[in-house]
């Protein structure tokens, strides 16, 4: 066999077995990525596991019988409000209720804090001008 | 009426001095009781002031009626009774109360169980019906226990293994301040027992506490006590009755010699003592005089350990003095004060003030007009504790199971009036002694 031959056959014997190597040498098998998809695929089928509880649970809750002898909501009387006015202009409501003998007095001011004065902003928000007396901050500090 | 009629009364009223000044109108919790051929009793309050009812049972079964080795039933069954029952499946029984738009809870205690329901009074059929069922028939069984241990577990990890105080105050004070292992041990128990105790240690629990025989049922509310009974009758009647209950409680040995404890806690933001001591239980006229005392002591800003130890030393950051600190027990029972520390403050210091104090009344008594403002302000308690159907209906039910009766809370209050200065020297000499008392010093500090 002459050498060019040679070289030629033992070129196309290489050929092949170059093209199989990538399936042969296949990129390392990433073991941590496999199990991080695994616990993920897991927690997604525990968490639709969850939903499907969940939802099965709510099911049979809305499909519950009602509570045996619920009657009509009765109405709720409210005592009645004896209202006045005092000649200096003071409102004056009086609930009767005797159920114990408690007595609730309460003072309503119609005054909140939307009547207060808006706070004066701590510092202007505009920067004083150059010719300003107020020293420069890092003339301020300590040497 | 005119208008300013009322307006009118009430100053005149105000001005003869007369029903300003004297104690007002007898308030009256109307009551009846009835008890069912199974023993259960029953007790009925009407109060129509608004359309709701409370449904209230307590079952005189707590951690206390626990034995070593099965601790912690008490509570768990708390968490399992809102779990199913054989006609209300798991997740039920909160369902259809939430759909009231009423409310719902329970307790466990060292002597009791407490179960409540507030709604809208057209749904106290169906209250009714949910607790019966539970009382007759609840799910005991792998899953369900299996799903509330855990709950429990994790309760536990919140609330008194988290909490600034709380290991020493729900596992260590109770140890060192009682003597009897059943008011000793921790009301939440062993989490190893609840683990280590098979399905028929808490069915056969179950089965001999959780029977009418040892339970009372209160309705507190708006409701038509015939058809109220009727109702009772038809859901609470057929149930069966169970074994007898005990009625005794815990024996407490008399306390000779003070106990002395210091803990760190490395979740404690500040310095705290407790220091407790050993008392009869509530209701004993010197449990009566002791809990008048705790309100002269500390009740208010001008009371004398507050203005001594918080405005005037600033020893303390707060005091606070109770009986039947932290869960009541209905046998013997503790008084405990604690003293929170202001910034900087030795709890040393703070406990030499506060002995000093209790020694002032110890030597010279209280005056006539720290008794008055003591019994005002108990007096003001037992009107607020008329003020919901909830309030009422756990007070009656407290009154029934262990006050000799429900009938016995109108006027209550009044046990008090007789008692004098004198008696609260007297019971100040004879209780709050070094002797009786349990100090703990807990610290910030140590490993979490």
């Amino acid at each position: 066999m002459n050498r060019p031959l040679a070289l030629s056959l033992a070129a196309l014997l290489t050929l092949p077995a170059l093209a199989c190597k990538p399936k042969e040498t296949a990129p390392p098998v990433d073991e941590a990525a496999q199990a991080a998809a695994k616990e993920a695929a897991a927690k997604d089928d525990a968490r639709k596991a969850k939903n499907d509880e969940a939802a099965a649970k709510r099911a049979m809750l809305a499909a519950l019988p009602p509570l045996p002898g619920v009657e009509a909501a009765k109405p709720v009387k409210f005592p009645d409000v004896d209202q006045s006015k005092l000649p200096n202009g003071l409102e004056v409501l009086i609930l009767r209720d005797t159920e114990t003998p408690v007595v609730d007095v309460n003072l309503v001011v119609k005054a909140g804090s939307i009547y207060a004065p808006p706070p004066t902003p701590p510092c202007s928000p505009i920067s004083p001008p150059s010719s300003s007396p107020r020293a420069p901050r890092s003339a301020a500090r300590p040497p | 009426m005119p208008k300013h009629l009322p307006y009118l009364s009430l100053t005149l009223a105000l001005l003869l001095g007369a029903p300003a000044l004297t104690r007002a109108a007898e308030p009256v919790v109307p009551i009846q009781k009835f008890t069912l051929d199974n023993g259960l009793r029953v007790v009925l309050s009407e109060d129509h002031s608004a359309p709701v009812v409370t449904v209230y049972i307590t079952y005189k079964v707590g951690s206390a009626a626990e034995v070593e080795g099965r601790t912690g039933f008490a509570h768990l069954f708390e968490h399992m009774m809102f779990n199913g029952s054989k006609n209300v499946p798991e997740g039920a029984f909160g369902f259809y109360v939430d759909n009231t738009g009423g409310s719902l809870n329970g307790n466990t205690e060292p002597d009791r169980t407490n179960y409540f329901e507030t709604v809208p009074s057209n749904f106290l059929e169906g209250m009714l019906y949910l607790e019966a069922n539970r009382m007759a028939s609840l799910v005991i069984d792998d899953k369900a226990l299996d799903n509330e241990k855990g709950v429990v577990k994790e309760e536990v990890r919140q609330q008194q293994e988290n909490q600034p105080f709380a290991k020493t105050i729900l596992l260590d004070w109770p140890a060192a301040a009682f003597s009897s292992w059943a008011y000793s041990h921790s009301i939440y128990g062993s989490m190893e027992d609840l683990s280590n105790a098979p399905v028929q240690a808490f069915v056969d629990f179950f089965a001999q506490h959780y029977v009418p025989n040892n339970a009372v049922l209160v309705l507190a509310g708006d409701f038509e006590p015939a058809r109220a009974r009727a109702l009772v009758e038809k859901y609470f009647g057929p149930l069966k009755r169970g074994p007898e209950p005990s009625a005794a409680f815990p024996a407490e040995a008399e306390q000779t010699e003070a106990v002395y404890k210091e803990v760190s806690d490395p979740l404690a933001p500040i310095p705290l003592a407790i220091v407790s001591f050993d008392v009869p239980p509530p209701r004993d006229p010197d449990r009566d005089a002791l809990e008048l005392l705790a309100t002269v002591l500390t009740d208010g800003a001008s009371a004398r350990l507050p203005k001594r130890l918080v405005d005037d030393d600033k020893l303390a950051a707060a005091v606070i003095m109770q009986a039947g600190f932290p869960i009541p027990t209905y046998g013997p029972g503790q008084l405990a004060t604690l003293l929170i520390a202001s910034k900087g403050i030795k709890l040393a210091d703070l406990r030499a003030a506060y002995w000093d104090e209790l020694g002032k009344v110890q030597k010279l008594g209280i005056s006539a007009a720290e008794l008055k403002r003591a019994k005002a302000k108990l007096y003001k308690q037992y009107l607020d504790g008329l003020a919901t159907t909830l309030y009422k209906a756990s007070q009656l039910a407290t009154y029934e199971v262990f006050f000799g009766g429900a009938e016995k809370l109108s006027g209550d209050y009044k046990r008090f009036d007789k008692i004098t200065a004198a008696d609260l020297k007297r019971v100040a000499n004879k209780y709050l002694t070094q002797a009786r008392s349990v100090t703990f010093d807990i610290t910030p500090g140590g490993a979490q």
